[in-house]
């Protein structure tokens, strides 16, 4: 069975193995051809941005090679973290608050890290 | 279908309760339990209720009880297994927030 599958990301990287873990859980079920998508929201948006060195930044960018094409991020949390969509390492289109409650209750399963 | 999001963690671990509020959707349930029903014993729940509109508040009783925080429920209804169950298979999907 194809489920829908939303994984949310709220917490800043560098939080030891559990952002690692979650990006982990996310390309697996991505492996077993589930229909996944990734949001992130408040500090989570910061872990699409690349700094000077491996963090989960990078392991992100490979999501349009597994086929995960559906990244959101929450509107909101950009502006006042200095953010733009441009700075982001990938493609994340920018959802509302009603937009992302939508989503959510669109999913067969929510996983947030 | 309204989702239910569950609450497991203490107000100061990880922000559990402000992720989950940020995401949301009025008609959602949320319910609080283990550490997560101190969530309800910190000065600004009454205003975070408040803030969070149609949104339906819950906790485990055992967990209230066994933590000795009842007085501070305010419009929090406590829900014993059963009722907790029954919130779980009334809702779709069931996000669980640490």
């Amino acid at each position: 069975m194809r489920r829908r599958i939303l994984f949310v990301v709220s917490h800043a990287p560098r939080r030891g193995a559990l952002a690692a873990e979650l990006l982990d859980e996310l390309l697996i079920a991505a492996a077993f051809e589930q229909k996944v998508s990734v949001l992130f929201v408040g500090d989570g948006t910061y872990q699409l941005v690349s700094g000077d060195d491996a963090g989960t930044a990078r392991g992100y960018r490979a999501l349009p090679t597994y086929d995960v094409h559906d990244v959101f991020v929450e509107r909101a949390a950009l502006k006042p973290r200095g953010l733009t969509p441009e700075r982001l390492v990938i493609a994340a289109r920018p959802l509302t608050r009603p937009a992302i409650s939508r989503l959510i209750a669109a999913q067969d399963v929510v996983v947030p890290d | 279908m309204a989702a239910l999001h569950i609450i497991a963690s203490a107000p100061d671990v990880g922000a559990a309760l402000q992720n989950c509020l940020r995401v949301a959707a009025p008609d959602d349930a949320i319910v609080l339990i283990g550490n997560g029903v101190y969530c309800a014993a910190s000065a600004s729940f009454e205003r975070i209720v408040k803030r969070s509109g149609g949104i339906r508040w819950y906790a485990l009783e055992a967990d209230v009880v066994r933590r000795g925080i009842g007085a501070e429920l305010g419009p929090v209804v406590a829900v014993d297994d059963a009722a907790f169950v029954d919130l779980v298979t009334a809702r779709q999907p069931i996000v669980s927030w640490s």
